[in-house]
């Protein structure tokens, strides 16, 4: 093929191509509840303040240990086999659950969301026995992963960013 | 609710709802959401290649244009501001989601489930060649030739050099011809 089909193709594609793309999953709700959890902080007491920064210096504490540790890891050896990152993450999940036991979560369904999530580890974890060196498996448990670690803190401690 | 909202506001001028948004109004933020949700989406998706994280970004978009919107002065038209907002908050937030763990295991960070969201959103041609693009070039690409972005203003939104910008844009328009040619 030349030059000139791939070059038309471009420039025919990035003339038509859509400018709106439908999200599947219905977002307002979720905004809607953000909004809301983001009006509440200007009524908190003075206590619940106190208390918000002392749960901020004990995460911080933490992710300050948590990435010592790694950083001391990485410069032993290369930590890519599964067992040393699922210790890692259970060490760093248990910590958030402990952290946020007290705290109202921002959803109702994360639990049966993190059910799914652990589903898909225990999976690739299986997988992962035949095939301990396989990238893609450790790329989708990485992933996972993340995704528990995300949804836990998002549904506790949400931050936005600023514009 | 949403239905309601755009009955109410049906008939209202864009910069009327706009200035309703600034007062406060709720109603108002609905429409404007329903309005703008599929271009902000269209464009987290591209530029994430993640369906998923394309989803918190949007949400994470109009969170911040509900405390923010203030700062809209009507000079630019407001879609073009939204889209600039809209392309600084996912990258801020596809920044974010770089877990370490990611970086433990050396993880290149590409799209991932580009077939699946190709099904998903019935995607075709250049779009479903994009997802595959690698994070940077992918980013650079969607900026510069889908959002028409300069490489200047590319280069200081991903923090990067010019040149840098322009040799990701080289990068992704080569993979994307390869690609096309080896369909």
């Amino acid at each position: 093929m030349s030059n000139k089909d791939f070059d038309s193709f471009l420039k025919h594609s990035l003339e038509n191509m859509p400018e709106e793309i439908q999200p599947k999953k219905d977002l307002w709700q979720g905004i809607d509840r953000a909004i809301d959890f983001k009006v509440k902080p200007k009524t908190l007491n003075h206590f619940t303040k106190l208390s918000v920064v002392a749960a901020c210096f004990a995460a911080a504490l933490l992710s300050f240990n948590f990435l010592s540790t790694i950083q001391m890891q990485s410069n032993d050896s290369e930590i890519n086999n599964v067992i040393t990152m699922s210790e890692i993450f259970e060490t760093q999940k248990n910590a958030l659950l402990v952290q946020y036991q007290e705290k109202p979560a921002l959803t109702d369904d994360w639990q049966a969301q993190l059910d799914d999530l652990e589903q898909a580890e225990q999976a690739i974890k299986q997988a992962l026995k035949n095939e301990p060196q396989n990238s893609a498996l450790l790329r989708m448990l990485a992933q996972v992963y993340r995704q528990e670690l995300e949804l836990i803190n998002r549904v506790h401690q949400p931050k936005w960013q600023q514009i | 609710m949403l239905i309601k909202a755009e009955q109410r506001f049906a008939a209202i001028k864009e910069e009327q709802l706009i200035s309703l948004v600034q007062q406060g109004d709720r109603a108002a933020f609905e429409q404007l959401y329903t309005q703008y949700i599929n271009r902000v989406y269209g464009l987290c998706l591209r530029l994430t290649a993640d369906k998923s994280i394309a989803e918190d970004a949007s949400q994470e978009v109009f969170v911040q244009l509900w405390q923010k919107i203030s700062n809209f002065d009507g000079k630019a038209k407001f879609s073009t501001w939204l889209h600039s907002v809209t392309a600084n908050i996912t990258i801020s937030y596809l920044r974010k989601q770089k877990s370490w763990l990611q970086k433990v295991v050396s993880i290149e960070t590409q799209g991932m489930d580009e077939h699946a969201i190709e099904a998903e959103h019935d995607l075709n041609g250049l779009d479903k060649l994009i997802l595959r693009l690698p994070e940077r070039a992918r980013m650079v690409f969607v900026l510069y030739a889908v959002e028409g972005y300069r490489h200047e203003e590319i280069a200081t939104i991903l923090n990067m050099a010019v040149g840098s910008s322009k040799a990701q844009y080289h990068r992704a328009r080569n993979l994307l011809k390869e690609w096309y040619e080896n369909e």
